[in-house]
């Protein structure tokens, strides 16, 4: 494992949540830190230190769904049974495959009713359906990873 | 005094932007799951695997030989925008999982590549499509 320490600067925009730590009611940090009758310092350090920890809440994990989960949300699919023309029909193209079609990928969505669907949501995440056929062109294994779409870079 | 002074430095820092915060490292945006990565070990994994634990790569390479995931630690922010309108700009480090398939599509190679040098992700895919060479 290769690990070369550095830093590289990336301005990406703040969360809503960070922002408003930062700016406050009337959008000003330290008037109003003395307006409280605190040393304004202390007060800065304390949004920091908090911004810190909500920050690192703030990601999220790429991580495979339980079985039980993909199931339950995944209708038809069937490990050993679902042919790879059915899929075909019902799912249509998929967004990216491997090793000949062996592998395909969908990106899926959860609606309103907490419904897995192929139709892209706006604002929602975007969670990675994977179906993976046998020599048979039958469905051998399936999965969702969540949040395992590539998030498209601008 | 000493507070007043402390307080006018510090609204200089602001005032120019300079505030360097450090944080514990944190993911920004969607992480990889590192139980889940170090799961896949080389030899006993498979494409198959690797993508149904991971879900899309960044890059693929050389036919899918190569597949590599991307994503970005935080270390720390810098302020800028002065005390009215303060605004935390993240520094980051890139972080990368190179992996490496055979023929027959097992995982026979799997590495992170951490670091500025990396800034720009073509040192990462040079270096993960040639590890063996020698880097500046």
């Amino acid at each position: 494992m290769l690990s070369i320490v550095g830093t590289s600067l990336s301005a990406s925009l703040p969360t809503d949540a960070s922002a408003a730590i930062f700016q406050g009611p009337d959008s000003t940090l330290l008037p109003s830190a003395t307006a409280a009758g605190h040393p304004p310092h202390r007060l800065f350090w304390l949004a920091a230190i908090l911004f810190s920890v909500l920050s690192v809440c703030a990601c999220t994990s790429i991580t495979p769904l339980d079985a039980e989960s993909v199931v339950r949300h995944s209708g038809f699919l069937r490990d050993g049974l679902t042919k790879v023309q059915e899929v075909d029909e019902r799912l249509g193209a998929q967004h990216a495959s491997y090793e000949g079609g062996r592998i395909r990928i969908y990106r899926a969505y959860f609606d309103e009713q907490d419904r897995l669907t192929l139709m892209a949501i706006p604002g929602a995440t975007c969670h990675a359906l994977v179906l993976v056929f046998d020599g048979d062109d039958r469905l051998q294994r399936h999965g969702l990873v969540k949040d395992g779409c590539l998030e498209e870079k601008p | 005094m000493t507070r007043t002074l402390s307080l006018l430095l510090l609204l200089l820092l602001l005032a120019a932007g300079c505030i360097p915060l450090p944080a514990p490292p944190h993911g920004l945006g969607a992480v990889l799951d590192e139980e889940s990565f170090e799961k896949l070990r080389p030899g006993a994994a498979s494409r198959a695997d690797v993508l149904l634990a991971l879900g899309e790569p960044r890059h693929r390479l050389d036919g899918d030989r190569f597949l590599m995931y991307e994503w970005s630690v935080a270390y720390g922010y810098v302020i800028v925008g002065g005390p009215a309108q303060a605004y935390p700009i993240p520094v980051t480090v890139p972080h990368y999982l190179c992996l490496e398939f055979a023929d027959d599509g097992q995982l026979v190679r799997s590495s992170q590549l951490t670091g500025g040098l990396y800034a720009k992700p073509d040192q990462a895919i040079a270096h993960c499509t040639h590890p063996q060479e020698e880097r500046p």
